[in-house]
């Protein structure tokens, strides 16, 4: 078990996301960094499928009340565990009383930060999956963020010999940058050619500023502003994380894992499911570069994630197996 | 080593075009040669192996095959400066394999070196990587 020290909010439990309820009205929720999720859950030999903390503000303490293995991925928080550093992307054992500390990420590694047990951490399934959905008040933790005295429970508590490795991060692994600053590739969406022509000029040559009015919702971005060829009146549709619509004022919004189901702006662009993770770890104030996709290079984008978690799925499965027989 | 670990490494081998497998470790040497569909596996104790601990030095080795990183990916710092005190236990190196990152810790309080590799360069199992002073280097002047 941990117990959560800071008084700071907006840290939420979330896992892979609640897939299969859109029709219901309800978002799919889960991590802003599904590979940081993901990476968390294979150095704990965790099902996919399992629950972490994420961190989005900071400083951030827990104390472990209880002897536990986890594992720190995301953002590089520079992270002590009692007053010994830990290596970001690490899987690390705890004792009963220890205190675990997330400072400020590093310029450049992300801003969210995911703190995962051994076993997941345990809270009650609801619509087949463990992640808070803030809108809807339920799954996560009593549907909500967690505070200051909260208890959250591991599966699977004790102590552990596969620890003490880690795994090259994924923005180091499988970069993309553009003229220097984060990159993400964005497909054309239904109504981006009634947007004029030197409005999706800009949209993909110049830097957007990710504003203070963004969160886990949706990002909205800064920028010249898209502008219509004429005004448009379109009905609600169903709308996903990483579509980007524009509402009358030309400045876009990036919908991310807690958007609502459905919307009726204008959809510009989205932004390929494989580079999700890229924006959920952008920070706000940072400038990021829109790059046109195609629906085949998206694919394969999405195949090449696939391959480089297949290839740590299987190192991090040797290394936990010579591990565990040492 | 046990058994059914000389089991796995055959049915891996089996798997590949490799013909023959050395591993040596502390205590045990393993060679497995694969003949066609069978594979043989002789399993020997190591010869004792003289251990050396030139106090007040102690010599810092690879616990892996990798590629040796003197800082965190991303950091713009390394891990420690020639000179500067670590404890034991502390994280010195990381050894990159593939994706993976294993730890070279400090297995004494001390003042390390330099790398007796440099950095970036692919190292063996046991390679020494870098000397611990155990006691204070003392002043030349």
């Amino acid at each position: 078990m941990i117990e959560i020290l800071s008084s700071t909010a907006l840290a939420t439990v979330q896992d892979a996301g609640r897939l299969g309820s859109l029709r219901f009205g309800v978002g799919t929720a889960g991590a802003m960094d599904q590979l940081a999720l993901a990476v968390g859950n294979l150095l704990l030999g965790n099902p996919a499928g399992a629950a972490a903390l994420e961190i989005p503000v900071y400083p951030f303490q827990v104390r472990f009340t209880e002897d536990c293995a986890f594992a720190l991925t995301g953002a590089d928080c520079q992270a002590r565990l009692d007053q010994r550093a830990l290596a970001p992307w690490w899987a690390s054992q705890a004792r009963k009383g220890q205190v675990l500390t997330l400072g400020l990420p590093l310029a450049g590694s992300g801003s969210r930060a995911y703190l995962a047990l051994a076993g997941g951490i345990d809270v009650p399934e609801v619509l087949a999956s463990r992640s808070t959905q803030l809108r809807g008040a339920f799954g996560g933790l009593n549907g909500r963020s967690v505070r200051q005295g909260d208890v959250l429970r591991a599966a699977r508590p004790g102590t552990e010999p596969a620890v003490d490795f880690g795994v090259l991060p994924p923005a180091i692994a499988l970069p993309l940058t553009r003229d220097g600053l984060p990159a993400v590739r964005v497909l054309p969406a239904a109504e981006y050619a009634c947007f004029k022509e030197d409005s999706r000029a800009a949209f993909w040559a110049d830097a957007w500023k990710i504003t203070a009015q963004s969160d886990r919702y949706g990002y909205r971005m800064q920028g010249t502003p898209l502008v219509p060829i004429e005004a448009m009146e379109i009905r609600s549709h169903g709308i996903v994380p990483g579509v980007i619509q524009v509402p009358s004022g030309g400045q876009p919004i990036v919908q991310m894992r807690d958007a609502q189901p459905s919307g009726g702006y204008p959809k510009f662009g989205t932004v390929i499911e494989a580079d999700l993770w890229r924006l959920g770890q952008a920070a706000i104030g940072s400038r990021v570069r829109f790059v046109e996709a195609s629906y085949e290079a998206a694919v394969a984008a999405l195949d090449e994630v696939q391959a480089w978690l297949d290839e740590v799925r299987r190192m991090i499965d040797l290394q936990r197996w010579a591990l565990q027989r040492s | 080593m046990q058994t059914q670990d000389i089991r796995q490494l055959a049915a891996w081998l089996a798997e590949t075009d490799i013909d023959f497998l050395a591993l040596s470790g502390p205590d045990v040497q393993v060679e497995i040669h694969r003949d066609g569909a069978t594979n043989t596996a002789i399993a020997q104790p190591t010869q004792p192996v003289a251990i050396l601990t030139p106090t007040p030095q102690t010599a810092v080795r690879a616990p892996s095959v990798g590629v040796l990183l003197d800082r965190i990916p991303g950091r713009p710092t390394p891990l420690w400066s020639p000179g500067s005190a670590v404890q034991a236990g502390s994280l010195l190196g990381l050894l990159q394999v593939g994706p993976l990152l294993l730890p070279v810790h400090a297995p004494c309080d001390g003042w390390p070196g330099t790398w007796l590799v440099p950095p970036g360069s692919t190292v063996g199992y046991g390679t020494p990587l870098v000397d611990i002073d155990t006691e204070p280097v003392a002043d030349a002047t």
